[in-house]
């Protein structure tokens, strides 16, 4: 089959790879329906985050049809249309039992690789390093799903593939974020980046009841987007101090919770992001913190900041800000296979369209290029999605 | 030759020595071990039973190599980093005690860190299941111990509770096929 392989540090190639097979009697084969670029594939990718190899197939967010399954493969049907959240949950152990499929005990055939790093390993992922798992990515014909019965979920009708897509990781990690929030009817939530995750979590917000969500990004092209969905705007590149401007615009009070959807090559203004980008381009950091810091100190006392943008081994975190204003910090991968059907059913009543983050669609054939322009961020790009 | 250097060194050596025998006494359990403890939502029972299933054993061992099983004889053909000759290892198992422990090694071999693998399993707080302990003392080189004591513990929870292993055997992220 085709599929894109990462062959070294900005180094991609379309290639021809073996096809998977059914190698679990819980697995399911899909043929890839369509499958799109991430921000947080750009970290391996730029090289900040190590852990892949020469020839890795990856991406992680994908839906499709099932074309064969399993022999312990019970509910899911050949035939059937699915989305499949990024993360690989078996549901029976008791992370999967309690909620919080990311971080499945089981999933993980590279667990002594990650537990070092982490202190314990937390679940496989499609297409991300093989730390996480090194299981094959969904850029590619074909995709084996390991526990077929338990990630693939049926797209109902009124749902389209593309919303499917996003139901997959963008939407399910915006969602998880929106409910570490614990949003109380009426809230203000300020959201910093405005890319896929972003622009779901403050879909997400509003849905749950928040009053009023603030995108804070500088893209003008996505900020209109976020606008269009229904959030307040701040482009951080146009005011002396996020913290001030967000405080301003809550009358004193600041976000009862920011949602920080960013990562680890953010992007800020003043001296802070000089030296952030000088030590992580001399591999002194892994990481520029600029957005965590950010909406640590633009959150309200008390407040909630749910960190969903992927970070490595940050220094430089202000922990008296943490501890001083009473702040309660939450974090996970998402959690995908809880929200779903939630998920779902925000889409077909309306309140959530993840819609307009495709603003690209291509040939998996042209995914190299696909990639440039979603890293440059050219021609308004937000995600690049590829059919294969 | 030994010069004020290498004095230093040595005696670095020694204390780091002495500290870890030391650690090692106080966790219960030989220096130079390596030990994984994982917890297993499953009765004490069901875990030492995967453990004793000869069937389930070559799947928990995956790459690792394989074992025939006669009565309690069990002969391990391990592999071995760098080589394709596994190492063979005979051995009887042992089970029993309390907390319950199975205990591999060769009953001829009583030498002062003799190989043994080693599964100590004790009820788990909070009906939790069980924790299993898994330490290994093997005829390989130390990293390849260290992480076998967690891929065996894992793969065997694993297993447990879901019926499978996790695998991307034969098909890992890499490419298996011409460019």
């Amino acid at each position: 089959m085709r599929a894109l392989c990462w062959n070294g540090v900005n180094d991609l190639a379309v290639e021809t790879v073996d096809d998977p097979t059914i190698l679990n009697p819980h697995d399911v084969i899909l043929k890839i329906g369509l499958t799109v670029t991430c921000g947080s594939d750009l970290h391996f990718i730029d090289g900040y985050l190590p852990g892949m190899r020469p020839g890795d197939v990856f991406g992680h967010e994908f839906m499709g049809e099932v074309v064969e399954v399993g022999s312990q493969v019970t509910r899911t049907k050949v035939g059937d249309r699915v989305t499949v959240p990024s993360f690989v949950s078996c549901g029976d152990c008791w992370y999967c039992s309690h909620d919080m499929p990311s971080l499945c005990d089981t999933t993980n055939p590279n667990a002594a690789l990650q537990q070092p790093v982490l202190g314990f390993p937390s679940g496989g992922i499609y297409g991300y390093t093989h730390p996480f798992g090194g299981y094959q990515g969904s850029h590619a014909e074909y995709l084996r799903v390991p526990f077929g019965d338990v990630n693939c979920f049926s797209v109902p009708d009124g749902v389209t593939d593309v919303q499917a897509l996003f139901v997959s990781d963008a939407l399910a990690t915006g969602y998880t974020g929106a409910d570490f929030c614990d949003v109380q009817q009426g809230d203000t939530v300020a959201v910093f980046g405005a890319g896929g995750v972003g622009l779901m979590a403050a879909a997400s917000a509003r849905a749950m009841g928040a009053g009023r969500t603030i995108v804070v990004d500088r893209l003008p092209e996505r900020l209109d987007v976020a606008r269009a969905q229904g959030s307040e705007v701040l482009d951080y590149s146009q005011v002396d101090s996020i913290q001030e401007s967000l405080r301003e615009m809550t009358g004193g009070r600041g976000p009862d919770s920011v949602i920080e959807a960013v990562g680890m090559e953010g992007h800020g203004t003043g001296i802070q992001q000089v030296v952030d980008k000088a030590k992580q381009a001399v591999r002194a950091s892994t990481d520029r913190a600029t957005a965590l810091r950010q909406a640590l100190l633009a959150c309200r006392k008390g407040g909630t900041v749910a960190v969903l943008g992927v970070y490595g081994l940050t220094d430089s975190f202000p922990m008296g800000v943490v501890t001083n204003k009473g702040l309660t910090i939450r974090s996970a991968q998402q959690f995908g296979q809880v929200y779903v059907p939630r998920m779902f059913e925000h889409i077909q009543r309306g309140e959530i369209d993840p819609t307009p983050l495709a603003t690209h669609t291509m040939s998996l054939e042209d995914s190299v290029e696909g990639y440039r322009i979603f890293k440059e961020k050219e021609d308004g790009c937000i995600r690049a999605v590829f059919r294969p | 030759m030994s010069g004020p250097g290498e004095k230093i060194a040595n005696a670095v050596r020694g204390v780091a020595q002495h500290v870890g025998q030391r650690v090692g006494e106080a966790a219960g359990r030989r220096s130079g071990s390596p030990q994984q403890t994982l917890t297993v939502g499953r009765p004490a029972a069901e875990v030492a039973a995967l453990w004793r299933d000869p069937a389930a054993m070559a799947q928990v061992l995956g790459e690792l190599g394989t074992v025939d099983v006669v009565g309690d004889r069990w002969t391990w053909h391990l592999a071995r980093p760098g080589s394709d000759e596994p190492v063979e290892w005979r051995t009887t198992l042992t089970d029993g005690g309390s907390p319950r422990t199975l205990r591999w090694a060769d009953p001829e071999d009583g030498s002062d860190g003799a190989s043994e693998v080693v599964v100590v399993l004790r009820d788990a707080p909070q009906d939790l299941g069980t924790e299993q302990v898994v330490r290994l003392s093997l005829p390989l080189p130390d990293l390849a111990v260290g992480a076998a004591a967690l891929g065996l513990g894992y793969r065997a929870r694993a297993l447990l509770l879901t019926g499978e292993v996790p695998t991307i055997t034969p098909q890992p992220a890499s490419r298996g096929a011409a460019k």
